[in-house]
């Protein structure tokens, strides 16, 4: 299968600080992986690095065979729109209306009418149940339009990587796998390759094909599989503890 | 050595530091903005015009109101100051040419700068920091958008055609307080006043007073948002940022007005000084 993603002893950090040391693995066309990990392990850290919005210590990631970090900028940023993001909070700017944050990208780089652009902008917006607020601003819709909105718009090129940052974060369980089912839809409907960082381990059984989890005190990646299997099959304490929830039941206060 | 010697060495080298990489942040983002600025004046129909309106209005005509007062309370209290002093040269009469000369060529556009720098550079600075707590600058940049095009230059052209407007409002305003002073204390009719403004009033010194309010717009503009872009991401940095921008616009604000002066000294008199 092809290798979209392709991170080659990484080391990444913030200022002197390293955070995670020679992490190696790579992600398959069409593959939803997850990245897990306790808070401070590095996961935000790994993807902004492979989001190209922060440089490596060492080591390289390609994305379709290109090394982020060394292509002209005018290069990095043909790669970048090849990329659809959504981030915590959707990200969405303030200024402008849903239907305006997803015009923006339609705008600038594609040649379509503004007839075609309303077009693909309600489309979009029906595929994340949205359409009704295409007027309406940032402000005026709860946290999970937000999320739905930012995937909206990351899908507005057709993009063939999605990246998520924590997806499920602050929502309830409802509207919390009504958004997992909405990020495997879309990513199947594209073929996109989606990279998944979250703490929630029921959106990681629902919908990744592979799971890598991060550990502080290696500094890197201590299991990487298919969720199941690392269960069944790991011997690192800290990985059990951290999928069976440190054992933490009603009983168990 | 001392430990408080070396704590002095050691803060003077942290100043350095944190000085030289702020000067180098500085540079890339001039060469930056100067590459988008260049790119939009080859594609205008690329400038984000809806976003530049918005600035216009929001730094333009909102502030006209605080402009105007400020204006023909500096002309007001300059001639009242002037006709004191030149009371004892016996030149009282001359207050008017005072308070003109004074007022374009320098108190017009510092004065109407440092109140722009206090509404729009500071409220640039929060708007793009708080941009950047909330990741949307993040996401502008992962979808290849160019910051400084979509952000800093809509922004500069606002600020550079609005500061010139904004400067003539002040500067009338304050030729307005010299004009009351005038006549209510030295009985000189309006019309005779008018007459007296455009008889000093040079094309010179108007120039020079709207070459000023363009530099100084684009400066406060741009330290405004370099400051944003500088934000940490936490909600004190935005709080930081905003000061920081109208400190930073008012020390350079300063800095090019003394180089405009000598620069207008030069072409004027044929020397600097």
């Amino acid at each position: 299968m092809k290798k979209i993603i392709e991170v080659k002893n990484l080391s990444i950090g913030y200022d002197d600080r390293t955070i995670l040391k020679n992490v190696t693995f790579s992600v398959n066309e069409g593959e939803i992986l997850f990245i897990m990990g306790g808070s401070g392990t590095g996961k935000t850290t790994l993807l902004k690095n492979l989001m190209g919005l922060a440089k490596p210590f060492d080591g390289k990631i390609l994305i379709n065979g290109n090394d982020i970090n060394m292509v002209p900028t005018d290069v990095k940023r043909a790669i970048q729109r090849t990329i659809g993001i959504t981030f915590q909070d959707g990200a969405l700017f303030g200024s402008l209306s849903i239907g305006e944050n997803i015009s923006l990208l339609l705008e600038e780089y594609t040649n379509m009418t503004k007839k075609q652009i309303r077009e693909v902008v309600l489309q979009k917006l029906s595929q994340v149940e949205l359409e009704e607020y295409v007027d309406y601003y940032p402000s005026e819709i709860s946290g999970g339009m937000r999320k739905r909105a930012g995937l909206a718009r990351a899908m507005a090129l057709n993009p063939k990587i999605l990246f998520f940052d924590e997806p499920s974060a602050g929502l309830d369980p409802i509207t919390s796998a009504g958004l997992d089912r909405l990020i495997y839809k879309v990513g199947r409907e594209l073929n996109a390759t989606v990279v998944i960082v979250s703490h929630e381990l029921d959106s990681a059984y629902s919908i990744s094909d592979r799971t890598i989890i991060l550990e502080k005190r290696l500094m890197g990646i201590a299991e990487m599989d298919k969720l199941d299997t690392i269960l069944k099959t790991t011997k690192n304490e800290w990985v059990k503890r951290f999928l069976e929830r440190d054992g933490l039941s009603r009983k168990s206060i | 050595m001392s430990n408080e010697l070396t704590s002095f060495f050691k803060n003077i080298g942290n100043f350095g530091y944190k000085a030289y990489k702020d000067c180098i942040a500085g540079f890339a983002f001039i060469g930056e903005t100067a590459s988008a600025y260049a790119y939009a004046v080859r594609h205008p129909t690329k400038i984000r015009w809806k976003e530049t309106l918005y600035y216009m209005d929001n730094c333009g005509s909102d502030a006209i109101p605080i402009i105007s007062v400020v204006g023909f309370l500096v002309g007001f209290v300059l001639a009242l100051q002037g006709v004191v002093q030149l009371e004892r040269m016996g030149a009282k009469f001359m207050v008017l040419d005072l308070v003109i000369l004074s007022v374009f060529k320098e108190l017009g556009p510092i004065m109407s700068a440092i109140v722009a720098t206090g509404r729009a550079g500071s409220a640039f600075a929060a708007e793009i920091g708080t941009m950047k707590v909330t990741e949307e600058i993040d996401a502008m940049i992962v979808m290849g958008f160019d910051i400084s095009r979509f952000l800093v230059v809509p922004k500069i052209i606002a600020m550079m055609i609005v500061m010139p407007i904004l400067t003539i409002v002040g500067n009338i305003s304050a030729i307005i307080g010299g004009i009351f002073v005038n006549y209510v204390q030295l009985k000189i009719s309006i019309p005779e006043s008018i007459n007296i403004v455009l008889q000093v009033l040079t094309i010179t010194d108007f120039m020079q007073s709207i070459v000023k309010s363009i530099v100084f717009g684009g400066i406060i503009a741009c330290v405004g948002c370099l400051r944003g872009l500088q934000t940490k991401n936490d909600s004190q940095s935005v709080g930081r940022s905003a000061t920081s921008a109208v400190v930073t616009s008012i020390f350079i604000l300063a800095v090019a007005d003394t180089v405009i002066t000598l620069i207008f000294c030069l072409f004027q008199r044929g020397s600097l000084l």
